[in-house]
């Protein structure tokens, strides 16, 4: 039986775009970071693993493996960045969202 | 403890606990953020993709609905290497790794080893009563 389609996790969503950003150097820590920038709160990188694990298999970004550095402990970067279909995931889920909300009354005070 | 031992520490439960994806990329993000955020944020970061994995676990277990007995080894597994984590006995948990495919390939064993739990509890329950019984009478 065939699955509909699932929609993108709000964590989901914020680690496509990180991941998508053209300035982004897109790997697990600057991807927390991002998202910590944007939205003001502290983000697991266990949480941001999980997502890219997830998006990883819906097809919506790829991974290279970066060269192996000391202050690392001898350990690779990771590389993320999005596919075609990924971008257009993040695309059609932000048009949606700011469908969905105009319109919306927010509180005075709230983006100072 | 010194900090670096407890950052050890906190590693290798990371390299037996945590899910397979990207680990060692994930492991190194935390040793280049040590230096910045500290002892405290990597490990709780660490308990963080534990807690992580073991929640996929349970979910992935209830949607392809494995079979129980998989899932109670896997479990018995995860607090047994809790244990060890907290005690640091890295040699009984690469004891413990080494019995789950064993469990895995063989149910069998997760059924014997409960009776064989259950066989040394009782043993040393009865010893125990022998014992304070013997002790009461002298």
């Amino acid at each position: 039986m065939r699955r509909p389609r699932e929609y993108l996790g709000q964590l989901e969503l914020m680690v496509l775009l990180a991941v998508a950003h053209p300035d982004a150097d897109a790997y697990g820590v600057q991807i927390a970071k991002s998202i910590e920038e944007a939205s003001g709160r502290e983000v697991s990188l266990a949480s941001v693993y999980v997502a890219l694990e997830r998006l990883e298999r819906k097809g919506l970004i790829t991974s290279t493996l970066g060269a192996p550095t000391p202050q690392r402990g001898g350990r690779a970067r990771t590389y993320f960045k999005p596919t075609p279909s990924g971008l257009k995931e993040a695309r059609t889920a932000c048009s949606t969202l700011n469908r969905l909300s105009r319109g919306l009354a927010v509180p005075k005070g709230t983006f100072a | 403890m010194s900090a670096a031992e407890r950052q050890r520490l906190a590693t290798w439960v990371l390299t037996r606990c945590a899910s397979d994806y990207e680990r060692d990329s994930f492991i190194g993000d935390l040793i280049e953020q040590y230096e910045e955020r500290g002892a405290w944020w990597y490990w709780r970061q660490a308990l963080g993709a534990v807690r992580a994995h073991l929640i996929r676990l349970v979910v992935t277990a209830a949607e392809t609905r494995v079979q129980a007995t998989e899932f109670i080894g896997d479990l018995i597994m995860w607090i047994a290497l809790g244990l060890c984590a907290l005690v640091q006995l890295p040699i009984y948990a690469d004891l413990i790794i080494s019995w789950t495919p064993l469990s895995r390939s063989e149910p069998k064993i997760i059924v014997v080893s409960a009776l064989i739990a259950a066989a040394l509890i009782a043993a040393a329950t009865t010893v125990h009563g022998v014992r304070a019984r013997t002790l009461r009478a002298t």
